[in-house]
């Protein structure tokens, strides 16, 4: 069992070691340092926006008192003035870029971002060894299963590490972030707020990593069958931004509607178009996709000839 | 020893190797003959389990899975990654846990220098990669060793390198050649098969005693039909 165990390890040290000679883990990791600091770039500007229009508003009031009355919320929650809307946007945007949002401000960057990083991750993991026709090696080495369940494996262990240190920059990120807003506006006069997170960033973080591997699975099986990059990148690529939701039984739509669920979406990226499903609905979608393209990918590596 | 029980290859209704009883010994070179598309590749694939098959092939009473990590094929083309350096290939391709660089630069010196190794296999010429194919094979310490075509492109030196770690090796490996420079092979091999019309025939079970040239063999078997 040991010895199993130790040779399936060492398989996986393989891909590992080939990712990080090929330069893929850091290209991957600079992709994702590069989308952080955008969202962080893009919420920073927003609130500093939001602080210079409300300070512009501010200015047109002679009378204190009147501002006062004009920041009062009505019985209906209603805004109902620009310096009351200026006031609910920027507590609003304080929480977006506040500690405890840090890590659902990425997840909902992701929503862009990780079909088309990890969508791509996959489909190099996948082609790599066609291209270079070492898969005649590997295979004679391994076995074609071994082999397909190397790739699969690496997969989950790199997007996890990914993920990993993708939250501790987030975390180092935000809390820097934090405080040159607090440098730039007096946080304190906008810091009530009823403000929460609809589900905690754990299940946030559960769901992303599942998505992320679906994803890349869904890579893996273009990488296999094409055994190239560029017409993968552009077929992922097209997917992820050029194909609208169809339907409900969308895999992208069924993403988009558990984010929503997940997600609040406060700060710049927003989501719409979403149709209207269930939770279970499109659980069971993401899961066939799951299902279907790790089915598939197993298929083509058994089937196909290393030697094509 | 490697055993075909009623072994027969077949794509659809084209029969490639005929049912076949044979055995490979452990310990010797066998070296198997015939021209091109005769089926010694596929033979190959069928041996490690990636070509389907009727029949049995048993290394030892095992099947391939159980064996797979004991055998390497040395391929003509010797497939690595272009784009990296032989140091890195070598290093990706140990499969290893914890690498031993000591070990690994002295498995490298016997074959390559320094300026070398760190090159990218792009840049490598036909006999610089089956050298780089060579200290893998040291690396991984195979009990089974599958050579395809391994003279093609050698130049004398190397040819006669190889030739001499082909006997050293035979000692305590099961070694498997296939190749058409006979020259390379004479004096190196003990077992000679033949695949001639989808069959596969035991030509010599001890050639080194031998008075026949494998030149005369192959004239003899295929005269006209390449």
């Amino acid at each position: 069992m040991r010895i199993i165990l130790k040779d399936k390890l060492e398989i996986i040290a393989s891909e590992f070691r080939r990712m990080y000679y090929s330069n893929l883990i850091l290209y991957f990791l600079l992709s994702i340092l590069a989308m952080i600091i955008l969202i962080f770039y893009m919420n920073y500007k927003e609130i500093t926006l939001a602080y210079e229009d409300y300070t512009r508003v501010q200015d047109l009031y002679e009378n204190e008192e009147d501002m006062k009355e004009d920041l009062e919320i009505n019985d209906y929650n209603m805004v109902e003035n620009p310096i009351s809307y200026y006031n609910e946007q920027l507590k609003t945007l304080l929480f977006v870029n506040s500690p405890d949002y840090t890590l659902t401000q990425i997840f909902e960057a992701g929503i862009i971002f990780f079909p088309i990083i990890f969508g791509i991750f996959g489909l190099l993991l996948g082609c790599a060894d066609y291209k270079t026709k070492i898969i005649k090696h590997k295979v004679a080495r391994v076995g074609r299963k071994n082999y397909y369940l190397s790739k699969i494996s690496t997969s989950m262990i790199t997007i996890l590490f990914f993920f990993l240190i993708m939250i501790i920059i987030s975390k180092i990120a935000g809390i820097i972030m934090y405080n040159v807003i607090c440098n730039k506006i007096p946080v304190n006069d906008f810091s009530s707020h009823n403000l929460s997170l609809s589900s905690n960033v754990l299940m946030q973080f559960i769901f992303m990593y599942f998505i992320s591997i679906v994803y890349s699975s869904i890579g893996m099986l273009i990488g296999v069958l094409t055994k190239g990059a560029i017409r993968g990148v552009v077929l992922i690529a097209a997917y992820a931004y050029a194909v609208p939701v169809f339907s409900k039984f969308d895999l992208k739509n069924s993403y988009y509607f558990i984010m929503d669920q997940l997600c609040d979406f406060y700060g710049v990226i927003k989501i719409s178009g979403i149709k209207d499903s269930s939770i279970l609905i499109s659980m069971i979608i993401i899961m066939g996709f799951l299902i279907f393209t790790n089915i598939a990918t197993y298929l083509v590596i058994i089937k196909r000839s290393a030697y094509e | 020893m490697i055993k075909f029980i009623d072994f027969l290859k077949c794509y659809k209704n084209n029969i490639i190797i005929k049912e076949s009883n044979f055995i490979i010994p452990n310990s010797k070179v066998s070296f198997f003959m015939g021209p091109n598309g005769v089926g010694k590749t596929t033979l190959i694939k069928c041996l490690l389990g990636l070509e389907k098959y009727k029949g049995e092939i048993l290394y030892d009473s095992y099947d391939i899975e159980k064996v797979r990590n004991k055998i390497i094929v040395l391929w003509d083309d010797c497939p690595f990654i272009e784009n990296l350096s032989g140091w890195e290939n070598l290093i990706i391709l140990s499969e290893k846990l914890v690498i031993n660089k000591e070990e690994l630069e002295s498995q490298i010196r016997e074959y390559m220098d320094d300026n070398l190794i760190k090159r990218q296999v792009k840049t490598y010429s036909y006999g610089q990669r089956k050298k780089l194919a060579l200290i893998l094979l040291n690396i991984l310490k195979p009990e089974i060793i599958i050579m395809d075509e391994i003279s093609n492109g050698l130049d004398y030196d190397l040819m006669q390198s190889l030739r001499k770690d082909i006997l050293k090796m035979a000692k305590n490996h099961t070694i498997i050649l296939t190749g058409h420079q006979f020259g390379f092979y004479e004096g190196i091999i003990d077992v000679v098969y033949i695949i001639k019309d989808g069959e596969i025939l035991l030509i010599e079970d001890n050639y080194k005693e031998s008075t026949r040239k494998l030149e005369d063999i192959y004239e003899n078997n295929f005269k006209g039909q390449t």
